[in-house]
């Protein structure tokens, strides 16, 4: 999953990045209004981590401007402003959630996931198909009733192919939710990590569509 | 310990006058009742005496010569008569008495005089008229009776008049009184933040100086109270990024998996808890300079170029280690009445400033400057300055300069304390660009201690 981290403050910001991507996110970090912009008009994120109180351009300006353009990627807004008009305004321009610092990183974390999750269009948390049942949330795998360990990159991987049954990624879509602008990318690292992913789940999990990219298969209910 | 100031009698403006008032009218009467009690009783002792003497007078003539006493056909207990009488002939005969007790003796002086007969006291008239020795008495007993009854009847209408008066005094110390009760409830009704206005309407010209004053006092309280409000607001949210990043610093410590990411783990928390910190004492120090018109009160006379060499000293390896060049270029010796404590935070504050936003090979310059009654301690460096659109709101508390110095962390109150500590010497502030090092340059304009 990949995600813009917009935040000035220095501290916060290294700390988060950093959090984040031991995570398994991927994660770009800018640290005014007009970066933030920017990056949001050149890239898509799954996920936007939006601080209010930026140089330049304020975040409530950054979440109009995104949702003008009709963009529906999820912003969770992270903000020292914590007087009930200003989250009622932040939530009414646009923002999915929002959250007052100082904020306890767990609590982020699941804000996070229950965003993405939503945003895929899934409520369940869930995930169970093939004998393997997936919990985003808690992380736990299992296959036919015994537990596996998978490290954050395969979950990197992992995470917007279950976000989507059914539907196709690409490799290039499935490196973009590997790696942010600064990782060094290495050319066959999806196919690494796919290889890792069946060999722990199973080869009928991932599947592989020839010429376009990756899918898990939808759960018919 | 709540002493009532309102309740006691010495306090009370009220319960005062209404002692004081009732206190006057219960003397006055009581003089005024003594004096026509005396007076009434002189009065019927003149009129007695006259009736006394004039009945002397009238029996002079007319009495027989033989006489006989009356007394003999006399119940000799008979004794509502008030006057006694008593005529003696030649040689103490007795030719009338009234009743046989009127044996007076007849060695009594001429006209008025008292005499004590039997236990009784009588008041006696005596007169000689040829050969008759008149004599008129009346018991001083009865005459006083008498005498009392009609006094009482003339002090009566004084004792009854005195409640009367009191209820008055009472009625009118009420309502001129009033409108001080009114501002009373008023206030004490209010919240302890409720600080608007108490009105003046009706009050006497006597107290509503002291509530336009009341006024005044409360809108200078409201405002340092709202400007206090800002602050804690301010400064709370202030706080809540470096607590911010305390905890995630602590989380990421947590999370750490091998040592070199739990040593960068801690020093990164090290780093957050050192700006906590800053932000904390910075804060002290402002609300400590705002607070203190009080401690200004003791003024000492100031070198300024010796402030600015041992500021400069202190703060010259930072700098050096920066590379930057710092120094004095004009030391004009000048002496200001000032706090040196915070005078010294003034200065430093400002040369932290110009440290932290020169960039690498740059200058810093302080200089002292002497213009007749006025002296300027002036900063100014090589950094990239400040726009002139953001000059005016440099010296609000938390302000930060967006531009080319972003990211220079400071906790946006070195200005606001560098104000706060101007205002208190009555100092002039001035931000332009440095003419001579293109950055940012800070005035301070002092009046010279010696000046007058």
């Amino acid at each position: 999953m990949r995600l813009l981290l917009v935040e000035d403050d220095p501290m916060i910001g290294e700390s988060v990045l950093d959090l984040l991507r031991a995570d398994g996110y991927a994660v770009d970090w800018v640290r005014d209004g007009e970066m933030a912009d920017a990056a949001l008009g050149s890239e898509a994120y799954d996920l936007v981590l939006l601080d209010l109180g930026l140089p330049k351009r304020d975040g409530l300006d950054v979440l109009r401007k995104l949702r003008a353009r009709k963009d529906r990627t999820p912003v969770l807004v992270a903000s020292a402003r914590d007087a009930l008009e200003q989250r009622v305004q932040g939530l009414d321009m646009g923002a999915d959630d929002y959250i007052v610092k100082p904020y306890e990183f767990d609590e982020l974390l699941a804000r996070i996931r229950a965003l993405i999750r939503r945003a895929c269009g899934r409520a369940e948390p869930i995930y169970e198909h093939l004998g393997v049942s997936i919990d985003p949330t808690t992380r736990a795998v299992q296959v036919d009733g015994k537990s596996v360990t998978l490290v954050a990159r395969e979950w990197a991987i992992l995470e917007p192919l279950l976000a989507r049954p059914g539907v196709v990624l690409s490799r290039k879509q499935l490196e973009d939710k590997l790696y942010s602008w600064k990782d060094e990318v290495s050319s066959n690292a999806v196919e690494v990590y796919i290889h890792g992913l069946r060999k722990k789940l199973g080869v009928h999990l991932i599947q592989n569509v020839r010429g376009i990219g990756y899918r898990v298969p939808k759960v018919e209910r | 310990m709540r002493q009532g100031p309102a309740t006691g009698i010495g306090h009370s403006l009220r319960a005062r006058l209404l002692v004081l008032l009732c206190g006057a009218v219960v003397l006055t009467a009581t003089v005024q009742a003594l004096v026509a009690y005396r007076t009434s009783l002189d009065q019927t002792n003149e009129i007695f005496d006259y009736q006394m003497e004039q009945m002397a007078l009238s029996l002079r003539k007319g009495l027989p010569i033989g006489g006989y006493l009356a007394n003999s056909f006399r119940d000799s207990t008979d004794t509502s008569f008030e006057f006694l009488i008593q005529i003696t002939g030649q040689g103490g005969r007795r030719l009338f008495q009234s009743t046989p007790s009127a044996d007076f003796p007849l060695d009594t002086p001429d006209g008025v005089s008292t005499l004590k007969m039997r236990g009784k006291a009588y008041k006696l008239f005596s007169l000689q008229s040829g050969e008759q020795f008149i004599q008129v008495a009346q018991d001083q007993a009865a005459r006083h009776g008498l005498a009392r009854k009609l006094a009482f009847k003339a002090v009566s209408p004084i004792a009854a008049m005195v409640p009367l008066l009191i209820l008055l005094v009472w009625w009118v110390v009420s309502v001129s009184l009033a409108p001080t009760q009114r501002v009373r409830k008023q206030l004490a009704l209010r919240r302890a933040d409720a600080l608007t206005e108490v009105s003046e309407e009706g009050l006497p010209a006597e107290i509503s100086p002291l509530v336009r004053e009341l006024n005044l006092l409360l809108d200078r309280v409201r405002h340092a109270f709202d400007a206090q409000k800002n602050f804690i607001a301010d400064a709370a949210h202030e706080l809540r990024s470096p607590l911010s990043a305390l905890k995630l610093q602590v989380e990421g410590l947590r999370r750490a998996v091998d040592t070199p990411a739990r040593e960068l783990a801690i020093a990164r928390l090290a780093a957050g808890i050192d700006r906590a910190t800053r932000l904390v004492e910075q804060l002290l120090v402002l609300a400590r300079q705002q607070a203190g018109p009080a401690e200004l009160t003791i003024q000492h006379p100031v070198h300024l170029v010796g402030l600015a060499k041992s500021q400069v000293g202190d703060l010259w390896e930072l700098a050096q280690a920066r590379g930057i060049d710092m120094g004095l270029t004009e030391a004009q010796d000048v002496v200001i009445h000032g706090q040196p404590d915070a005078l010294n935070i003034l200065l430093r504050n400002l040369l932290d400033n110009a440290i932290k936003y020169t960039p690498q090979g740059g200058t810093v310059n302080v200089s002292v400057v002497r213009n007749k009654t006025l002296a300027t301690l002036t900063v100014e460096d090589s950094g990239p300055g400040v726009p002139p659109q953001d000059r005016a709101r440099l010296f609000d508390r938390f302000y930060r300069v967006t531009g080319p110095q972003q990211g220079v962390s400071g906790s946006g109150l070195g200005l606001a304390i560098v104000k706060a500590i101007a205002d208190l010497h009555a100092a002039t502030l001035q931000v332009d660009q440095s003419p001579s090092l293109g950055g940012f340059r800070v005035s301070i304009t002092f009046s010279v201690a010696d000046a007058n």
